[in-house]
């Protein structure tokens, strides 16, 4: 409208009264506003450390008590109470630790500790230990004896022979439903008086290939921090999976994978032990893989001179199977060992000096005692030659086995990870130990050659390549 | 005198199609009887053949209501999702009609703009700063940026629709143009609030703004040169409808506001050399009707009636009254040609430009904040129509 339009005549009754309006309104309207601010939205539950939140809180916070969480507490209780016949209990005490297993959690901390297993049948229960502990069920306030049923050391799986309890059926959620979509999941944890349970949000499932496992286990993104054992189930009470491990994320063995591990393990004969071939093995690690000529398979670093390997099997082997199961890593020769019993005979495929050689064993029980480390009783000094000639060792030669008294810095021994104190019990494939077959070993080996030498470090064997430069 | 804005009013008002319809309605005639009064303060006049100004979404809401999901499920979930494109359209036509409703010089005058643009900004501010202190002391639950909420209400509250009138320079006549003009700010900071949800930054919410103008203007371009050119009706009514649907369409496509790609086309248009404006004017009166129809029947249909709403529904309407006589007051007192309007009673009318503020929202935030929102100021504005009614200038004023 253009500025020159006339305007209607000056109203002061009109004016005075929009004015009178004006006030009544605002006055209304701050009434209003401080009656209503008296109220509090409902739906929300009486959360006494919100009034405390910064006047941008958390959204979960903000979300936390509305009718979504009632729901979701409502579906958590629900839920636990139908796992209560599915999950028991179980406290392990270890009688003692098992080293080269890392992954049970009662060998980490030599505590009782209490882990949640699924019992699959009416009176079978699988969990993750290392079968070296005394198992108690805890239920309702009264401690039963469990007794291990299977045991498979690679995996740390272990089936425990519970009190038996009807138990609804077990349904399972496929790998491939759970790759769907991120959602929601109850992780089951032991607790004193029972089981306990806790929602969290997955919000990323992988499939990562396991050989241990020899299926798919699931990468879990964006979980809280769960101890290994932890049972994962859908909200419609779904067996998920067991969290095996966890670093940055956590390791889910899915729900299928682990009941056919579980079913196929075989049980151990009354009052036995697992089998043993009397082999200690360690991985072959691309510089011993090159000394011992092989390129797969598992070599062998120490041989019990009283078990059923003993002048059967010397250190420097390398497995490379068990009758027709591959061995291409420890967890694989601890896996092949797992599913028999003792007294069984077994064939080992073995590759020594550049030749496969089949080898007959009757395994033995576990209950094996790793050698104790040698004593010194007398000394004798070597010298150290250059490294054409000499490793770089000087060594005190002690009951038919040699001390390591001192290893040159940045000789191919130290390379090789030698270290002062270590014993050395055999060279493989080159006869009777002495300081001398040492030296002679070494000069024989061409520029680039290595040869193994077999450690003892700790109490521990061990097997190295020292590589002539 | 012309005003040059007697014929630019946007829906709700008088428009040509109206005016070939009926008479202007302001005329006492021997027949005026009590109900044909009420009827017309209440704006519904037209709704019985009675009149052309009419106050459509007293009867299209609850219409829409009763087809709705809710009631008689006639405009199920599936088919209001496929008018989601005609809420697009519908709101780009609204865009145009406030881009149109600016005027061209000479009619142009800055200082109504300026006092348009207070009045609608004090009610954004009340009807805002009352919702986030409510907010705030209720612990409502929110899943989205309080402000954002607060802003989306803010805008959708300071609408505001006057009855028009034939006389020139009469407080009913300035009120029009002022609820004309009013309503180019809030388009503005409505489409700013939806882009602020879920985009950290001034940056990343400028953007979008900036990109909805871009999307205006060049559809405004495009349509100008297709329709200066046009060499018959039918042709030049093909190319608006097409620019429309470019307006609608693109900014619809990407997730930015039709509203205010509207108005920049609107305002190009009515800017640009030639006849556009009053083509696109004249063209859009025909069938803007229907498509304004099909929008509040689908606001109708999407209410749903939950606590949050209730709860955003009072403060709404209170705080929108007061907004707008604070907001009207302060214009008149700030501009001396509107000292003597009584402007703040005549603009208490919210028509449909909030709801449509509302669905633009709602079209972005598909939680039960949008929801909710879209329910409270849907009903807020069938409220607000009653106490337009109550609060209605005095004849002795007018």
């Amino acid at each position: 409208m253009p500025e020159s339009s006339p305007l209607p005549p000056s109203s002061p009754r009109g004016s005075r009264r929009e004015t009178r309006l004006l006030l009544l309104t605002l006055v209304v309207s701050v009434a209003v506003l401080l009656l209503l601010a008296r109220f509090r939205f409902p739906d929300r539950q009486p959360l006494p450390a919100l009034s405390s939140l910064s006047s941008t809180p958390d959204p979960l916070a903000r979300m936390a008590g509305t009718g979504m969480f009632a729901d979701m507490r409502a579906t958590l209780t629900d839920l636990l109470q139908r796992l209560q016949l599915s999950v028991v209990v179980l406290r392990l005490t270890p009688d003692a630790p098992l080293p080269q297993i890392g992954l049970a959690a009662d060998t980490l901390t030599g505590q009782p500790r209490l882990v949640p297993a699924l019992r699959f049948r009416e009176d079978l229960a699988v969990t993750l230990s290392s079968g070296r502990a005394r198992a108690e069920v805890l239920e309702a306030g009264e401690v039963f004896d469990a007794s291990l049923h299977a045991h498979d050391p690679s995996r740390a799986l272990s089936v425990y022979r519970v009190p038996g309890r009807a138990m609804p059926a077990l349904t399972v959620q496929s790998q491939a439903n759970l790759l769907t979509t991120p959602d929601y999941f109850a992780f089951v944890e032991a607790g004193v008086g029972g089981p306990t349970l806790r929602a969290a949000f997955a919000s990323r499932l992988d499939p990562v290939p396991d050989s241990t496992w020899n299926a798919s286990l699931l990468a879990v993104g964006g979980l809280p921090p769960l101890p290994a054992g932890t049972l994962m189930f859908t909200l419609s009470g779904r067996l998920a999976g067991l969290v095996s491990a966890q670093q940055d994320v956590a390791t889910i063995v899915p729900g299928e994978t682990l009941l056919q591990a579980a079913e196929q393990l075989p049980p151990r004969a009354a009052g036995s032990s697992a089998a043993d071939a009397g082999i200690d093995v360690q991985a072959l690690s691309p510089a011993l893989a090159k000394a011992a000529s092989a390129d797969r398979g598992v070599i062998v670093r120490h041989v019990d001179p009283a078990g059923p390997a003993a002048r059967r099997v010397e250190v420097g082997d390398v497995i490379t199977a068990v009758d027709a199961d591959p061995v291409d890593a420890v967890a694989r020769w601890l896996q092949a060992l797992a599913r028999r019993t003792p007294s069984t005979t077994v064939t080992l495929q073995v590759r020594r000096g550049g030749k496969v050689i089949a080898v007959p064993l009757t395994l033995a029980g576990a209950d094996r005692a790793l050698p104790a480390p040698s004593t010194s009783t007398s000394a004798h000094t070597g010298t150290t030659p250059p490294w054409a000639t000499q490793p770089g060792l000087t060594l005190r030669a002690v009951n038919g086995s040699l001390d390591v008294v001192r290893v040159a810095p940045g000789s191919p021994a130290a390379s090789a990870g030698i270290q002062p104190g270590d014993v050395i019990t055999a060279l493989p494939g080159r006869g009777a130990l002495s300081n001398t077959r040492v030296a002679a070993a070494y000069q024989g080996l061409s520029s680039g050659q290595a040869m193994l030498v077999a450690l003892e470090r700790a109490g521990q064997p061990l097997l190295v390549s020292v590589e002539k430069p | 005198m012309n005003t040059g804005f007697d014929d630019s009013r946007e829906i709700g008002g008088r428009d040509p199609l109206d005016a070939r319809l009926t008479p202007p309605p302001s005329e006492p005639t021997p027949s005026d009887t009590w109900l044909r009064r009420v009827l017309r303060r209440l704006r519904m006049s037209a709704a019985f053949g009675l009149a052309p100004v009419l106050a459509p979404a007293l009867v299209f809401v609850p219409l829409g209501a009763l087809f709705g999901p809710q009631g008689l499920n006639l405009l199920s979930t599936r088919v209001l999702q496929h008018l989601d494109p005609v809420i697009s359209l519908s709101l780009a036509t609204l865009g145009v009609f406030v881009g149109l409703a600016l005027g061209r010089r000479p009619s142009w005058n800055p200082r109504l703009f300026v006092a348009a643009s207070i009045e609608s900004g004090v009610t954004i501010l009340v009807v805002s700063s009352a919702l986030v202190f409510l907010v705030r002391a209720w612990d409502m639950p929110l899943a989205m940026p309080l402000a954002a909420l607060a802003l989306i209400l803010g805008v959708s509250a300071s609408a505001s629709s006057a009855t028009h009138d034939a006389t020139p320079g009469s407080p009913d006549a300035l009120a029009a143009r002022i609820a004309d003009l009013d309503d180019v700010l809030p388009i503005v900071v409505g489409a700013l609030a939806i882009a602020a949800v879920g985009r950290p930054g001034l940056t990343s919410i400028l953007w979008p703004a900036i990109a909805t103008l871009g999307v205006g203007l060049a559809a405004g371009v495009i349509g100008w040169l297709l329709i200066e050119r046009a060499h018959s009706d039918a042709e030049r009514g093909i190319f608006v409808v097409g620019a429309l649907a470019l307006v609608a369409g693109g900014s619809a496509y990407l997730s930015l506001s039709p509203l205010l790609a509207g108005l920049a086309a609107g305002m190009f248009w009515n800017w640009s050399p030639g006849r556009c404006d009053t083509i696109v004017r004249e063209d859009l009166g025909k069938f803007q009707h229907p498509v304004v129809v099909l929008m509040l029947l689908s606001a109708g249909a999407l209410l749903e009636y939950s606590v949050m709403a209730l709860w955003l529904f009072a403060p709404f309407v209170v705080f929108r009254l007061a907004g707008k006589l604070t907001g009207g007051w302060l214009a008149s007192k700030l501009t001396p040609t509107l000292a003597s309007a009584d402007l703040s009673s005549h603009l208490l009318a919210p028509g449909l430009l909030g709801i449509a503020f509302a669905l633009n929202a709602y079209q972005y935030l598909h939680s039960a904040e949008g929801i909710a929102a879209l329910t409270a100021v849907v009903v807020g504005t069938l409220a607000s129509e009653g106490v337009a009614f109550a609060v209605a200038p005095g004849e002795a004023d007018a």
